[in-house]
C-alpha cells in the first residue's frame, strides 16, 4: 500500500493547486485523477457524445430538470472549461443567504484572497483579452448594452494567441488555452508530486492517525492508499459523494455533507438579434465569448456572460417565441428556426449571480451519486429577476429574449458549488474556515465543493485561489 | 394483459400509476458497500440503433415528431432518427432507458384517450400535440426531448444535424477571418482591470 504524506483526490484546480504547494513544502504527496493524461495532441474539434464522455462525467437530477458535469482527466475542469478566470466581487464574499448566515468564513475576504488570485494569474499567466480577441458574439453584447448607455469589460483568460476556433470546450487542440496541464501539474512533478490517472476513488477510511484512500486502479482491481491527510478535490458532486460512500467507515458524518448544493446561479437564455446586429457567427471564437457585463451587478448582483459554441448550445435550449414561431421547442418550426436563425441571428449567454443553494447531493444504493436542485419560489424569483434584465435589453435593442418553456430552469450545466463548505458555524458548515472536515480531521476539502457560495462571475478563479488559500494552511502544518 | 389491452383498459389513467412507480425508483436509496463500481459507463459508441420493436415504433414516432425526418418534414431533410437520436433513449448509460417502455406506454395513452389510436399511428399535428401534453405530466419528457434535440443538432453521433444547420465544425481557427470580430471598442469599460474590486 502506498504511504504518504498527503493524498490527493482529483487533480483540477482544488487538487493540482495543494499538490504543488505540498510538494514544494516537502510533502510527499499522491494524486489520484479518474480520467486519462491528456495534451493538446488528444483533443479533437469533436462535439459527439463519444468524444465528449471522455472528458466529462455528467449526472442529471432527480427530477430530470437539471443536468451538471465536470471535467475528467489530468487537470480536471481545466482541460475544458470556457476559461474565464475572473476574481469575485468583494459582496460576494459578504454575501449572507437567506437566513441571514454569512455564507463565507468572517476571516475570508476578498482583501485575504487577493494574494492568492494573484499566486492563481502568475502560475497560469492570466491575461486580459484584447478586443479583437472578444468574438462577434460578444462584441454584439457589448453594443446592446452601449445602446442603453451600460458597460461591459473585457474579460480575463489563460489564453494566449488565440486562433479562436471555437472549440474550447473539447480541449484545446492548439495548446493556446494554459490548462493546468502548462503550469502546476508539470511544476508539482518537478517538485516530487505524483499524479496517478485512471484511478476512481470509492471511499476513505480512517486509519490510526492517517486516512486509507480505497480506489479502483486502472484495471479495475480494488487498491488502497494511505495518507497522513487526505484532500478531496474531486468536484462538487463527487467529493461528497465519496464521503457519503464512506459512512460506514466515517461515523458521524457532518450532516451539512452533500448539502447546499449551489448552481452558481446559472441561467442559460437566448437572444435573437434584429438585422442590424446580424450576423452572430456563435461558431466563431472562444466559448466564453470575450466580455462581461457588470452593469446589473449593483442592483441584482447578476453577470452576464455571452457565449459561442456549437448548434446544441441553442438547440438544447427549451424555448419558444412569443411573437410567432416557434411557438414549442420541437417539431418542423423549430427544426426550421434553428437551421434558419442560429448562425446569424441567434446567441446564447449565461447569466451568474448570487443565491442560496438549496440542491442536495446523495448516493443511491450502490453508491453513485444522485442530486437534486428544486425549483424554490427564491430560485423562481431569482430567474423572473434574469429574465427581467435579458428583457431590457432587448427591448433596448430590437432584439428578442426567447421565451422558457414552463417553470423549466435552463442551467448552465457546469458550476456546482458548496456541498461540502466551510464555514463559521460548525453546524451549517461541515468544513472549517481553512477546509477541514470538522467532523473528520484529517480529511480536507479544497475543490469547488468547499466553496461555500456562488461567485458572482464564473468560478474557476476562485476555487483556485481558495485552493491556493488551504493549501497555504496545510504547507505550514 | 398485454400492452395493448393494458391501454385500452387503463388509457390515460394509466399515468398517475406509472408516475407514482417512477417516484418511488427515483427515491430509492440504502446502505452502500464496497463491492462495485459505481461510476458511469461512457455512452454507447457504434452505430445507429433502429426502432425495430413495438416500444421502439413508438419511440421512433416520438423522435420524428420532435425533430421531424423525410417522411414528416415538408421538406424531407434528415431528422432525429437518422441522426442516431435513438440511441439517447435505449443507450443504458442514459437515464431514459429504463424508463422508454413507460415514455411508450404514455405516449400511447394519452394518444388513445385524445385521439382513438396509438402514438405512432397518428399524423404529425396531433403526435405533436400529444408530446405537448405528456411533457408536462413527466417532466423526463421535457429532458429528453432536449437530448433528442441536442443529439440532433449538436452532433452526437453524427453530422447530420450539424451539417442541416450550417454549422462549419472543425477549422483552423478564425482568428482572420474579417467578420469573427468587431476588433474595436465596442463600449465602455467599467474597470481598469477586468474584474470588480
Amino acid at each position: 500500500m502506498d504511504d504518504r504524506n498527503v493524498v490527493i483526490v482529483g487533480s483540477g484546480f482544488g487538487g493540482a493547486i495543494p499538490a504543488l504547494r505540498l510538494a514544494q513544502a516537502g510533502q510527499t504527496v499522491l494524486c489520484l485523477e479518474q480520467g486519462e493524461r491528456l495534451t493538446e495532441k488528444d483533443f479533437v474539434q469533436d462535439w459527439s457524445f463519444k468524444a465528449q464522455s471522455r472528458l466529462f462525467v455528467t449526472y442529471t437530477s432527480k427530477d430530470y430538470h437539471v443536468i451538471l458535469r465536470y471535467g475528467r482527466g489530468l487537470g480536471g475542469g481545466s482541460l475544458t472549461y470556457a476559461a474565464a478566470m475572473l476574481r469575485s466581487p468583494s459582496e460576494v464574499f459578504e454575501w449572507r443567504d437567506r437566513d441571514g448566515y454569512r455564507v463565507w468564513p468572517a476571516s475570508v475576504t476578498r482583501a485575504v484572497m487577493d494574494p492568492f488570485y494573484e499566486k492563481v494569474e502568475a502560475e497560469m499567466d492570466i491575461v486580459r483579452a484584447s478586443w479583437a480577441d472578444v468574438p462577434r458574439a460578444g462584441g454584439i453584447l457589448g453594443k446592446m448594452l452601449a445602446a442603453m448607455g451600460k458597460t461591459a469589460d473585457r474579460s480575463m483568460y489563460p489564453i494566449h494567441d488565440c486562433l479562436q476556433c471555437g472549440f474550447c470546450m473539447c480541449g484545446c487542440p492548439f495548446g493556446r488555452k494554459k490548462h493546468l496541464g502548462f503550469n502546476y501539474i508539470p511544476r508539482a512533478e518537478a517538485a516530487g508530486a505524483e499524479f496517478r490517472v485512471k484511478c476512481r476513488v470509492h471511499h476513505l477510511e480512517p486509519d490510526g492517525s492517517g486516512w486509507k484512500v480505497a480506489y479502483f486502479d486502472p484495471w479495475n482491481v480494488q487498491r488502497m492508499a494511505r495518507g497522513e491527510r487526505v484532500v478531496l478535490a474531486a468536484s462538487a458532486l463527487e467529493t461528497p459523494g465519496i464521503l457519503l460512500r464512506s459512512r460506514p467507515w466515517m461515523k458521524d458524518l457532518h450532516p451539512q455533507v452533500g448539502k447546499n448544493l449551489n448552481q452558481n446561479g446559472d441561467v442559460a437564455f437566448l437572444w435573437r438579434v434584429p438585422e442590424s446586429l446580424a450576423p452572430t457567427y456563435p461558431f466563431m471564437g472562444r466559448n466564453n465569448a470575450g466580455v462581461i457585463t457588470y452593469a446589473f451587478w449593483d442592483e441584482h448582483k447578476i453577470t452576464i456572460h455571452p457565449g459561442a459554441g456549437p448548434p446544441a448550445l441553442v438547440a438544447a435550449m427549451d424555448v419558444f417565441s412569443e411573437k410567432g414561431e416557434p411557438s414549442a421547442p420541437m417539431g418542423v418550426p423549430f427544426k426550421h428556426y434553428v437551421r434558419d436563425h442560429y448562425a446569424t441571428h441567434l446567441f446564447p449567454s449565461l447569466a451568474i449571480g448570487l443565491v442560496d443553494g438549496e440542491g442536495t447531493v446523495t448516493v443511491d444504493g450502490n453508491g453513485v451519486v444522485q442530486f437534486d436542485l428544486p425549483l424554490t419560489d427564491r430560485l423562481k424569483a431569482y430567474i423572473a429577476r434574469v429574465a427581467g434584465v435579458g428583457q431590457q435589453i432587448a427591448d433596448a435593442n430590437g432584439a428578442e429574449l426567447l421565451r422558457t418553456a414552463g417553470d423549466n430552469y435552463e442551467h448552465g450545466d457546469a458550476h456546482p458549488l458548496a456541498t461540502c463548505r466551510i464555514g463559521d458555524d460548525g453546524e451549517r458548515a461541515p468544513c472549517t474556515p481553512d477546509g477541514e472536515l470538522r467532523s473528520h480531521p484529517g480529511v480536507f476539502v479544497s475543490d469547488g465543493a468547499s466553496v461555500p457560495g456562488g461567485t458572482g462571475v464564473n468560478p474557476a478563479h476562485t476555487i483556485a485561489a481558495n485552493a491556493e488559500r488551504i493549501a497555504a494552511v496545510l504547507a505550514a502544518k | 394483459m398485454d400492452r395493448r389491452n393494458f391501454l385500452r383498459t387503463a388509457g390515460g389513467g394509466s399515468l398517475a400509476m406509472i408516475l407514482g412507480a417512477v417516484a418511488e425508483s427515483v427515491a430509492r436509496a440504502g446502505e452502500v458497500a464496497w463491492v462495485g463500481t459505481p461510476f458511469a459507463r461512457d455512452p454507447l459508441a457504434g452505430s445507429c440503433l433502429l426502432p425495430l420493436g413495438d416500444v421502439e415504433r413508438t419511440l421512433g414516432a416520438m423522435l420524428d415528431t420532435v425533430v421531424p425526418g423525410p417522411t414528416t418534414d415538408p421538406e424531407g431533410t434528415a431528422g432525429a432518427l437518422e441522426a442516431c437520436s435513438m440511441n439517447i433513449l435505449l443507450d443504458g448509460s442514459f437515464p431514459f432507458r429504463q424508463y422508454a417502455d413507460m415514455f411508450a406506454l404514455v405516449l400511447d395513452g394519452i394518444a388513445t384517450d385524445a385521439h382513438g389510436a396509438a402514438f405512432a399511428d397518428l399524423p404529425y399535428d396531433q403526435r405533436l400535440q400529444v408530446l405537448v401534453t405528456a411533457q408536462d405530466q413527466l417532466p423526463m419528457l421535457r429532458l429528453a426531448f432536449r437530448a433528442i434535440r441536442s443529439a440532433f443538432f449538436g452532433g452526437a453521433y453524427n453530422g447530420i444535424g450539424l451539417r442541416y444547420v450550417g454549422y462549419p465544425g472543425p477549422n483552423l481557427g478564425w482568428r482572420h477571418v474579417p467578420e469573427s470580430s468587431f476588433r474595436v471598442a465596442v463600449c465602455e469599460e467599467r474597470t481598469q482591470t477586468g474584474w470588480m474590486p
